[in-house]
């Protein structure tokens, strides 16, 4: 009892289509559909071409060079050379035979708008593609 | 189907070797930036609550928002990811620099790369 009115014991259970769309909307909230693609001594993985949202992306340096591992927003891997700044969406250095993770989860993933590169690079900074230098496994987590 | 909810959230990043990034000229909650160094100093990050970069020389102490150690060569982040995420008043500028207190700005040793997210 509040003030006198009888109070249902679950005001939700009165209205069982209100219940399902409250389970349905829950579910759409945590029910992310993920793809893994991944890819053994390579220098550079093309994981989509075309937008796409990537929620953790991790590498291993085979190589004796320290470098960085740079995310790119583009549809193919680019040419060794000048980088387009603005497309640059990840850049973190990787060591000489170490790993690296760059991570959302938990949380709101990163948008790719043209695609989704990752490579290596062994120039002085992530905004300049050298490859030869370093090769790795490069693994990337995408929503589906 | 892709998750609608996923990958709203604005991400701004630094345009080639830079020392600062304005990320919101106006007020925004920071969820989450990192900054990669690409030189041998070591240096800080630092968060500061205006809408314009400020210049090199003492800080207002009540503006700087974060402060993390940003090792030579290495990288450092700060993240509210999940959330809730950190509110800048004013507007969110990061910026590298390599004074020894945090509260000094001193550019023009360091540069890197910043990337941020904020909603």
């Amino acid at each position: 009892m509040l003030g006198g009115y009888a109070i249902a014991s679950s005001p939700i259970a009165a209205f069982p289509d209100l219940a399902q769309l409250i389970s349905i909307a829950a579910q759409s909230a945590v029910n992310v559909t993920t793809a893994v693609v991944r890819t053994n001594w390579a220098s550079a993985l093309l994981v989509r071409a075309g937008n796409g949202t990537v929620l953790n992306v991790q590498a291993t340096n085979f190589s004796g060079n320290a470098g960085f591992l740079v995310g790119y927003n583009a549809p193919a891997i680019p040419a060794d050379g000048a980088l387009t700044p603005a497309l640059v969406v990840d850049c973190v250095p990787i060591a000489a035979y170490g790993s690296v993770r760059i991570s959302d989860q938990p949380g709101l993933g990163t948008n790719y708008t043209q695609g989704i590169v990752y490579f290596f690079t062994s120039a002085a900074t992530g905004y300049t593609k050298a490859s030869g230098n370093i090769a790795g496994s490069i693994r990337a987590v995408m929503v589906q | 189907m892709a998750n609608p909810y996923y990958g709203l959230t604005p991400v701004v990043t630094s345009a080639g070797a830079a020392n600062s990034l304005v990320v919101c000229a106006a007020r925004a909650m920071a969820l989450d930036v990192y900054a990669t160094n690409f030189t041998a100093t070591a240096g800080f990050l630092i968060g500061y609550n205006a809408t314009t970069v400020p210049a090199d020389g003492a800080l207002d102490p009540t503006l700087v928002i974060d402060c993390a150690v940003l090792p030579a060569s290495g990288t450092v982040r700060i993240s509210d990811q999940p959330g809730p995420g950190t509110n800048y008043s004013t507007g969110i500028v990061y910026f590298l620099s390599s004074n020894p207190n945090g509260y000094t700005k001193t550019t023009g040793v360091i540069t890197g790369f910043i990337r941020a997210k904020y909603e």
